[in-house]
């Protein structure tokens, strides 16, 4: 991370005063040009809308006294809600499954993940997603990696391809 | 457990827990999780005291994302009411602030969809014509205008993030939470949007 990175990431920090610049840092603004220009937007937009209309002591008043007269919700999730998300972390684990079979190794034999292999998850029925899962689970003679056979750093290697 | 009553309301857990410690904090001392402990507990003063914690910047927040004056304090009221009534679905992986921040997001994306189905001539041509009205902000100086005005013209998710990380100073995990999109896709939009207003104050 560069210097002026460094002082891009502070800087809402600092505009909001929960902290403040060391003398280096402000060093660095008065002399570059790029940082001080960001830096300025950043104190402005900090102060921008300053005084809203709001008396918190009135809204306060006013929210408790609805509140009085509505009960609390209690969050039920629905038989669909809940088969939706089961649906979700099946395709998930199924694509992350997939990933982890063109997970690069340095092994000769093995490629990079093809294109358009998650976007192919989504045309799947759950029933099919379950029978992909089960196959790749089945699966103990390709020589492919399974979750468990990879170490730290292909795990951190298959979240980062993820995450991009 | 044990509980103690205080008054006819307040109903203090009674054990050597973090549920009891955070009754031996004062008020302002208190984290918001603390007070959403106790409002929990049926302590109404905790609720007004997270109102009055998060209203100004709610209110501020709001503002600059494109509410206008009159729309800001209903939208933050309402957004209260509705946190404090789903409080049981919260369950702090964000924490309160995040939670409040991303249920009043979503109250004035609602508010400026039906707006936009009420306006039948486009304002000005852009695509993010909101009810803002930055020149008409009295006593705003120069540059606060110009940036209004600016902030109205980025894209509505680019602008919703560029508020909460440089006026609130919210991390992009908590914009990422409070917005629905990811912490890599907050901070690109962020800086899309630096690069973008910088121009408009120097």
């Amino acid at each position: 991370m560069t210097h002026c990175e460094r002082l891009s990431e502070r800087m809402p920090a600092v505009g909001n005063g929960q902290a403040a610049w060391s003398a280096e840092e402000l060093a660095h603004l008065a002399q570059c040009a790029d940082c001080a220009a960001e830096w300025r937007l950043v104190r402005a937009v900090a102060g921008l809308g300053a005084q809203p209309a709001i008396d918190p002591a009135a809204m306060s008043a006013r929210v408790l006294t609805r509140l009085a007269s509505a009960p609390r919700e209690i969050p039920v999730v629905s038989l669909a809600a809940r088969r939706r998300r089961w649906v979700w972390s099946l395709a998930a684990a199924a694509a992350l499954l997939l990933a982890v079979q063109f997970v690069p190794t340095g092994r000769s034999d093995r490629g990079a993940r093809p294109a358009g292999v998650l976007s192919e998850l989504d045309d799947l029925a759950s029933s099919e997603l379950e029978t992909v899962l089960a196959e790749l689970s089945a699966d103990e003679t390709t020589g492919d990696q399974r979750l468990d056979d990879l170490s730290t750093d292909e795990l951190e290697q298959v979240l980062q391809d993820w995450e991009s | 457990m044990v509980k103690v009553f205080i008054g006819n309301e307040l109903s203090v857990p009674f054990n050597n827990g973090p549920e009891f410690a955070s009754y031996l904090r004062p008020m302002t001392d208190a984290s918001d999780e603390d007070l959403v402990v106790r409002f929990l507990a049926g302590d109404q003063i905790a609720a007004d005291e997270l109102v009055r914690r998060h209203s100004m910047p709610l209110g501020r927040y709001l503002r600059a994302s494109g509410a206008g004056s009159a729309e800001v304090e209903d939208l933050a009221q309402e957004a209260f009411f509705k946190a404090f009534r789903a409080i049981d679905s919260w369950r702090g992986e964000a924490s309160f602030r995040t939670w409040l921040f991303r249920i009043a997001t979503n109250l004035h994306r609602d508010a400026y969809r039906r707006e936009r189905r009420q306006v039948t001539v486009p304002i000005d041509g852009h695509d993010a014509a909101d009810s803002a009205d930055p020149e008409g902000e009295a006593g705003a100086n120069e540059i606060e205008a110009r940036l209004m005005a600016e902030l109205a013209r980025l894209p509505r998710l680019q602008r919703e993030v560029f508020l909460l990380r440089a006026q609130q100073g919210l991390e992009y995990g908590a914009i990422s939470e409070a917005l629905g999109t990811t912490p890599g896709a907050a901070r690109v939009h962020y800086h899309n949007a630096v690069k973008r207003l910088k121009e408009y104050v120097q």
